[in-house]
Formats: structure tokens, sequence, C-alpha cells
């Protein structure tokens, strides 16, 4: 049964996976750390989501590999077609050595609209805890403040 | 005989207590950690910095070699073939498990590096697990 997810360490995968956020920020490629293939990186920002439109085909070993690794790291993994992620930032794996096209919706500029983004093969996304989870362990209080303050903007 | 002063500092992060005879001075007392900048191996910073500068040498190594397939100086195939070649040159690598001394000295060598400004921007430039930074995070 579809679902949404909204807590930190919550993840999907799936063959396809469709994107709305508000802003996006192409990070390059990167070795992905549970299917261990090389991916294009995006991180979503500003209330965005993530949901699976097509379910992942994975061989029981993949799929036992993938659980193990989110059993290690603390997240947990979702793969029903429909369930999706929402959150106010997002980091998206998708299999892919290009940039997908983004299409923007109901603004007039791409700053202002909402922007769609349809990954057509493997993706995994996960939502991320913030910076400031982990500054706040070990910097000052007016440290965090600033990068609360640079989140803002 | 030489008077003693004996003073107590309170805040929110620290209590202290000081006592002199204006000569000497000693003092006690506890504070939380982020009070203080805490001492660290300058061998583990200049690893931790060359780690990061290598992997952002790999982001604008990236960066580039998409701009030149995107200006077609090379093609699709070209551009495809050197991923897969010169992977190292090109790709982040695995992350890496990272004790909370690691988390520690590159969350204040952050401060300093331009762009880090999500978890994601740390994690990909020390090259930190997912599990390092939640057991960071959840660990008292």
């Amino acid at each position: 049964m579809a679902s949404e997810f909204v807590n930190i360490g919550d993840a999907i995968e799936g063959s396809k996976v469709e994107i709305y956020t508000r802003k996006e920020t192409w990070k390059g490629m990167r070795l992905d750390p549970m299917t261990k293939k090389v991916m294009m990186v995006c991180e979503l920002d500003r209330n965005c989501s993530a949901e699976i439109t097509e379910t992942a085909t994975l061989t029981d070993e993949q799929r036992q590999a993938h659980d193990q690794y989110a059993n290690n790291v603390g997240i947990t993994l979702h793969r029903n077609l429909g369930d999706k992620l929402k959150a106010l930032a997002i980091t998206v794996y998708t299999d892919s050595k290009k940039r997908l096209p983004v299409e923007v919706k109901e603004g007039q500029t791409a700053t202002h609209g909402g922007h769609l983004i349809s990954c057509p093969k493997y993706t995994f996304a996960i939502i991320k805890y913030p910076f400031v989870a982990i500054a706040s362990k070990f910097l000052p209080t007016n440290e965090i403040k600033k990068i609360e303050n640079k989140n803002k903007d | 005989m030489n008077s003693i002063t004996i003073s107590t500092v309170v805040s929110n992060d620290m209590k202290i207590t000081v006592a002199t005879d204006g000569n000497i001075t000693a003092f006690a007392g506890v504070a939380k950690n982020n009070t203080f900048n805490i001492e660290r191996s300058v061998d583990r910073d200049k690893e931790l910095l060359i780690r990061a500068v290598n992997n952002r040498t790999r982001e604008r190594n990236f960066f580039r070699l998409y701009a030149d397939m995107l200006e077609q100086s090379i093609t699709e195939e070209e551009y495809s073939q050197q991923l897969e070649e010169r992977q190292d040159e090109y790709v982040l690598p695995l992350p890496v498990e990272a004790d909370m001394a690691d988390i520690e000295t590159a969350v204040q060598l952050s401060r300093h590096i331009m762009g880090v400004e999500s978890m994601d921007d740390f994690q990909s430039l020390f090259s930190f697990s997912d599990g390092s930074i939640h057991r960071a995070i959840t660990t008292k």
C-alpha cells in the first residue's frame, strides 16, 4: 500500500520516480553507497517530494543487499508503487550520466515555479538530517544561528 | 597572610569557580564542549582537508567534462567513456566510516570552507557515510 514518509532516514527506491521541488542542485556523479553504481546526484530543497511511479526490479540478492545496507546505516527503505517522501530536503541518486530535464510549473520563472523532474531509470532518494543537526553538536550557538539564517535565504 | 578572593562564573554553558591570591589563580569547573575549540590532531586536520580538496577537484573535473559535452567539444560517447575509464578523476568515491573525532574536526573545518550549507555538502566533501552521521547525531 502506498504511503507518505516524512521522517529523517526514510528512503525510497524505484525504477521510475517523479520529483517535485522548488529548487534542485545537481551535485555531479557519485558512487551510490547502496547499489555501488555511479549515479547522478541531485539535492532537492524547499518543500520537495519524490514518488515511486514504477517499482524497482530487483533480484533477491539485490533486495537483500539493499535491506542490509539500510539496516546498517539506520535508514528505512520503501519500495511500493506510490510510496512518497515529503521533506524540506531530499537527496536523490538517479541512474543517469546527465542532468535530467526540469519542467517548471505554476510560476513564470524557473526561480518561483514548482519544478518537476521525471527520473526514468533506477532512482534512490533519502531524507537526510539538516546540517544544523550535526553542527549544533560541536559549534557555539552564534555559529549555529549563522547556518540557520543561511538556510532560510 | 595574603587574602584569597573566590568568585564563581555561571552561564548556560559553563560553571567555573575561580580562586586568586593576587599572584596565582586557580580555577575548576565544568563546561559544554561547544564552549571551547578543543585541540585536534593537526595531521588529521590535514588528511581531512586533503580529502576535501580531492573531492572538490573531482566535482570540478566532472563539471568541466560536462561543459565540454554540452559545448560539443566532445561527443556524448567520449563523455561516457571518460566517466567509465577515469572514474577516480570525476566521480566521488564511496563514503567511509568516520568516528566522532573525525566528524567534529570536519565540522570545525567546514566553518572555513565555502559552500558547506547542507548535510549533503558536508558528507560529500569529507566522504562521510550516512551511518557515521546517524551514529554521531544519535549518540549523546
